[in-house]
Formats: C-alpha cells, sequence, structure tokens
C-alpha cells in the first residue's frame, strides 16, 4: 500500500514537468530539450537556497525563476538567433549543466534532515488526521491548482494565440501576433514549471545533485504520449488531465518493475528494458483494441 | 466515444493499482533477512563492491535464500530511480539496507529512519549529509541508524608517489568529473598536499566518458604527471589519459590498482573489491544484532593488507623511467608482458 502512495506521490511530482514538456512538445510544437537542464537547475537553486537557511516557499519560487529563465533562453536562441529549435534546447541544456554546478558550488547538496516545504506542509495540515496520505494530499492539491491554472490561462487571449503559434504559425502571424513573443512566453512557462517539478523532487527525495536530470525529457514525453495514447483528446483540459495520469502511470511502471520484475527472472540490470516493455504494452492497447473492433466491424 | 476510448485507460490503471496493492499482504513468519543492495549504475568498481559485500555475507555462515535474501535493485544511472529503489525497499520490508554511492545512499537516508543503513562507495559521509561527523552519528534526519565505509583515499601517498617516481615534477595534473561529489572533495586534499609540497596542480574536466580524451590532450605540455583520483566517469575512459601520458613521456598515478593494466605506470590504493568486503564485514557485524550507531565509520584503514601497490612495467620502459627500490619493494602486483603477476614472498 505505501508503495503505490509513493507511486502516486512520484507520479504528481513529476507530473509538473511533464506538464511542462506538454507545451513545449504539444502545444507549441517545440521540441525542447532544455528540460534536462532546468529540471536540475531547479532542484539546484532551490537546495541551495534551503542549505543557507531560505524560507522553503521562497526557494522553490527563486528555482521556477530560473527554470523560467533558462526557458527564455532557449526561445530566445530559437527566434532571435534563428538556432534551429532541437539545437537551441541542446545549447541551453548543456551551458545549464555548468551553470547549475556554479549555482551549487559542488556536485550534490543533501537535504537529509533540512526542514523542507513538504515538512512544513505535512506539519500544517498535521490536525487533518492524514497521517501517511498528507504528502500525497499536498501533492494532489498543488498538481491540480497548477493544471487549473494552466486551464485557464490557455483559454485567455493570450493562451489561446500561444496554442494557435503552435497550430498553425503564418495564419496567427496574419492575425498580428508576434509569434516569436508567444514561443519565448510558452518555453519560459514550460521550464518554469519543469524547475518547480526539480524543486519539489530535490526536497522529497532528499538530495539535489547535478546528474539528476539525465532522461528527464524521456520520462516527460513518455509521460505525454501515454497519456494522449490512452485518453485521446483535443481539448485543452483534458489534455493537461492525461498527461498527469500518464506520469501516474509512467512512475508506477518503474515501481512495479523495481517491485516485481525480479519475480518475473529479471535482473536488476534489466530496469530500462522492463519499464521500456511495460509502457510499450500500455501504448499497444489501444491499437490492439483498434484492430478487434475493426475486424468485428467486417464481419457484421 | 470517450467513454469507450478510457476503457484501455481503465484496464491499465487497475492492472496497476492491483499489482501495487499486492505488496501489501503475504509476510509470513521465519522469512530470511532482507538486505537491500541499492547501485546507482553499472560499473566495474561498484559491481565488485556489490559482488564483495555478498560474499562477505554467504562466507560468514549466511545461506542465501534460508538465512539472507539479497534484493539487487540499480538505478541504471537515473538518479529519479535512487528514490523508487528505497521506496520499493521500504515495502518489501527490507531488513538491511546498503547503498552503493552518493544518491542512492541519500535517497536511502530519506526514506529509512530506523532500518540499518551500511553506505559503501562514498567518499565523505559528512559532505554527503549522511551524519553529521564520524564521532556523532545523530544526524537529525536519522536515528543513528547509519553507518558504513568510505573509500577515501590515500591522496598524500599518491602525490609523494610521483615525486618519488620522477623528480623536479612541478606540475601534476588532474583530469576529473566536475558533477561527481567524491572527485571534488579528493581534488581539494590533493591540492592541499600538492601546495604543501610546492608543487601546482593543473585540472582538467570531463563531464562524460567521451570527454576524456579531449580533457586528457589539454594537458599536454602543460603538467610533468598526471593523478587520477577514483572518479568514476575518468576511470572508465582511462586508457585515454594513458595514452596520452606515455605520449608525453610522463608518470601516470591512480588511486585504484586494479587499473593498472588500463595504463598507469602505478597505483597505488585500496580496490573496491576490498573495499566491499570491509563493507561486508560491516554488513555481518549489523546481522549479529549491533546497532548501526556502536559500529564507527570505518575510514579503511591504510594497512599493508588493505594497501596495494601496482605497477606496470611495459609503461615504466615505455617513458624510461626506474622504480626506486622502496617503491619496488612495497609493489604487490606486476604487469609485464601481458601478464598480471603477483611477486613471491
Amino acid at each position: 500500500m505505501s508503495l503505490l502512495i509513493n507511486s502516486l506521490e512520484q507520479g504528481l511530482v513529476y507530473g509538473l514537468m511533464a506538464l511542462g514538456v506538454l507545451i513545449t512538445f504539444r502545444v507549441l510544437d517545440f521540441p525542447d530539450l532544455t528540460v534536462d537542464g532546468s529540471f536540475p537547475m531547479g532542484a539546484g537553486i532551490t537546495a541551495s537556497l534551503l542549505v543557507i537557511g531560505w524560507n522553503p516557499v521562497l526557494a522553490i519560487v527563486l528555482g521556477i525563476v530560473g527554470g523560467v529563465l533558462a526557458g527564455t533562453l532557449t526561445g530566445v536562441l530559437s527566434t532571435k538567433l534563428s538556432i534551429l529549435n532541437l539545437l537551441a534546447g541542446i545549447l541551453t541544456m548543456t551551458l545549464l549543466y555548468s551553470v547549475n554546478l556554479r549555482i551549487m558550488g559542488r556536485p550534490n547538496i543533501p537535504l537529509i534532515g533540512r526542514v523542507t516545504l513538504i515538512d512544513q506542509v505535512d506539519k500544517l495540515i498535521e490536525p487533518l488526521g492524514l497521517g501517511r496520505y498528507s504528502t500525497l494530499l499536498f501533492f494532489a492539491v498543488l498538481v491540480l491548482s497548477v493544471k487549473l491554472l494552466l486551464d485557464l490561462f490557455f483559454n485567455t487571449e493570450v493562451g489561446l494565440a500561444l496554442r494557435a503559434t503552435g497550430d498553425n504559425e503564418q495564419m496567427i502571424k496574419a492575425q498580428g501576433v508576434n509569434t516569436d513573443s508567444m514561443k519565448i512566453l510558452g518555453l519560459a512557462i514550460s521550464n518554469g514549471l519543469v524547475a518547480l517539478s526539480g524543486g519539489l523532487v530535490a526536497q522529497y527525495s532528499g538530495f539535489a545533485d547535478v546528474g539528476m536530470g539525465i532522461g528527464t525529457i524521456i520520462a516527460g514525453l513518455a509521460s505525454v504520449i501515454i497519456g494522449e495514447t490512452l485518453l485521446p483528446t483535443k481539448s485543452f483540459r483534458w489534455m493537461t488531465t492525461a498527461v498527469i495520469v500518464g506520469s501516474l502511470i509512467y512512475r508506477t511502471t518503474i515501481m512495479v518493475a523495481l517491485r516485481y520484475g525480479h519475480n518475473f527472472g529479471f535482473k536488476s540490470s534489466d530496469l530500462k528494458l522492463i519499464t521500456s516493455m511495460i509502457v510499450i504494452l500500455a501504448l499497444a492497447v489501444p491499437q490492439v483494441r483498434g484492430k478487434i473492433d475493426l475486424r468485428f466491424g467486417e464481419e457484421t | 466515444m470517450q467513454t469507450k476510448r478510457s476503457l484501455p485507460l481503465l484496464v491499465v490503471l487497475v492492472g496497476l493499482v492491483l499489482l501495487l496493492g499486492l505488496s501489501f499482504g503475504g509476510a509470513a513468519a521465519e522469512k530470511p533477512v532482507k538486505i537491500g543492495i541499492a547501485q546507482i549504475v553499472e560499473h566495474p568498481a561498484l559491481n565488485a563492491v556489490r559482488d564483495a559485500v555478498m560474499e562477505v555475507v554467504k562466507e560468514n555462515g549466511y545461506e542465501e535464500g534460508k538465512d539472507v535474501e539479497f534484493l539487487l535493485r540499480n538505478a541504471q544511472g537515473d538518479f529519479n530511480n535512487a528514490l523508487s529503489i528505497a521506496q520499493t525497499f521500504k515495502s518489501q520490508g527490507v531488513d538491511i539496507v546498503v547503498p552503493i554511492a552518493t544518491p542512492t545512499a541519500q535517497a536511502a537516508a530519506e526514506v529509512f529512519s530506523e532500518t540499518p543503513i551500511v553506505v559503501s562507495a562514498v567518499t565523505n559521509l559528512v559532505e554527503a549529509g549522511l551524519v553529521d561527523d564520524y564521532s556523532n552519528y545523530e544526524n537529525p534526519g536519522n536515528n543513528g541508524n547509519i553507518t558504513g565505509v568510505t573509500d577515501m583515499t590515500p591522496v598524500e601517498k599518491q602525490i609523494k608517489l610521483i615525486t618519488n617516481l620522477r623528480s623536479g615534477v612541478e606540475k601534476i595534473g588532474i583530469v576529473y568529473n566536475p558533477g561527481e561529489a567524491n572527485s571534488r572533495y579528493l581534488n581539494s586534499i590533493a591540492e592541499e598536499v600538492a601546495s604543501d609540497m610546492g608543487i601546482e596542480i593543473v585540472k582538467a574536466t570531463a563531464n562524460k566518458t567521451s570527454e576524456v580524451k579531449l580533457a586528457a590532450d589539454s594537458l599536454k605540455g602543460r603538467v610533468d604527471a598526471i593523478w587520477i583520483s577514483t572518479d568514476n566517469t575518468v576511470v572508465s575512459a582511462l586508457p585515454a589519459v594513458a595514452g596520452v601520458a606515455r605520449s608525453e613521456n610522463i608518470p601516470l598515478v591512480t588511486a585504484d590498482p586494479t587499473t593498472i593494466q588500463d595504463g598507469p605506470v602505478a597505483a597505488f590504493g585500496w580496490s573496491y573489491a576490498r573495499h566491499g568486503r570491509i563493507c561486508g564485514e560491516v554488513v555481518v557485524r549489523v546481522l549479529q544484532g549491533e546497532k548501526p550507531n556502536e559500529i564507527p565509520i570505518h575510514e579503511l584503514e591504510q594497512t599493508e593488507e588493505n594497501i596495494s601497490m601496482a605497477l606496470n612495467l611495459n609503461v615504466a620502459s615505455e617513458i624510461n623511467l626506474e622504480f626506486p627500490d622502496s617503491v619496488q619493494k612495497q609493489a604487490d602486483r606486476l604487469f609485464f608482458g601481458d601478464r598480471l603477476w603477483v611477486p613471491e614472498e
């Protein structure tokens, strides 16, 4: 049972990062690799500030600011310098590795035993008597609020213009919208979310490490794709829901692989194989179902 | 349409929830003691630690499957998996956690506040935030449940060895990964030692194995010798550094004697297999009922038994280096031709 709670907690906290990836990959149609750098950046800034005694909320907010700046840089590289989208992200991600080392002053900052935002919230809602569910509740409320804010924002005039930039850049340009600004804005929001996720993950796992960004984009993309395969939709409100569900499933698969892989004769070195296979299986379900439907239709 | 499409989603969700829900039940009496070994990445040194820990536990009469059960998990380089491993260990009721390397140790310390944790392959447990200091185990985050073996290497002796091998060394080059916490710490010691001896340290950084060659090349013509610590990234690509050292006719000294075949002229320190064995001995003491806070954190004892000096005679002749008698006497492994010799007593 505790494992299920942990899986949900992880799915939610990494879900924020997946929401960021959704904004770039799906809404803006911009394959942004900055996240592998902005995730540890959020973690690094938050951890550095916590260690010198900052208030956890302020520490996280500054982490988000770091992510926003990183996204802005990628946006500027892409729009103002006309650097290929993919390359712009790679450049920012790469330079962030050194920047993060500078910010942190060392490769690894331990947070074990420090009072984190999670501890503070746990204490705050202690009277509710939730026990071990309190962190889950905190993450759920936080992620839901972020999701609702995004839903609201993407239905405002600016939000709609941002979505249109990804859908049909020429058309929206003709309407007099500055698509460059839209892209920069989208990347900034996206990486701000990723940094927020990183800052929370650092506090949740007890350390920030400059190497913790490796594989962020893969996890984010997997969550987005699992979500939209299982919950295909065009409405933004459902897309954000689907991504969070996708993230929950992705994190749960890793837990399942770690917990039960051994029972099926897998070795510890097979972890990535098992998680990939579970993801493939999840993605295959709708395909297989579609085929069965088709055959059924032909017969009648 | 919407409900029909969400059916597979439901199936997947229910399946996953059921699987995880299962972890609930079970737990019959008289089960073997569960030892959870959490490794951060596949790496020869770390694999050696893992194998040695299991070996020592079994040698001490604990039968695998009957008395003890080993749960081996590997994060495969993804730091985020370190936490997942610790959490699954908790749900499986692991009795002793053996994290190998810093991130897995930190995640274990975050998740387990009572269960004994025996840390290995961490150079400085205080820097890693695992304990407050080596004499006082009470960390605000744990209840004295952490002990372990540091892989602190005798930096000073290694630097002195370099000056023994070549006279007139003024500049020593270091290739390291700035992303590795252990390297940063060892470098700071090396710099201190060197400055006391009037030697300048020249550093070159490599963030990944593919950059090691480039970093080593950048030292060409600028240093009189190269020293490599227990940096995982650089050790994985050591032949690239060795090539540069040979072409420059300068000695390369490493901290891990098992690397001697990869081309350093001398390697001085302990092997990770030995490190793993000492860690295994600590695990056995915990199995026998000792509390972690009663077991002092071992700085691997720098005794003859633990430390080994390996010399590479091929490289020595290539760079015209003659080993002083004192060094030769100390050597317990010689690489010559294509064979590793262990000198007779």
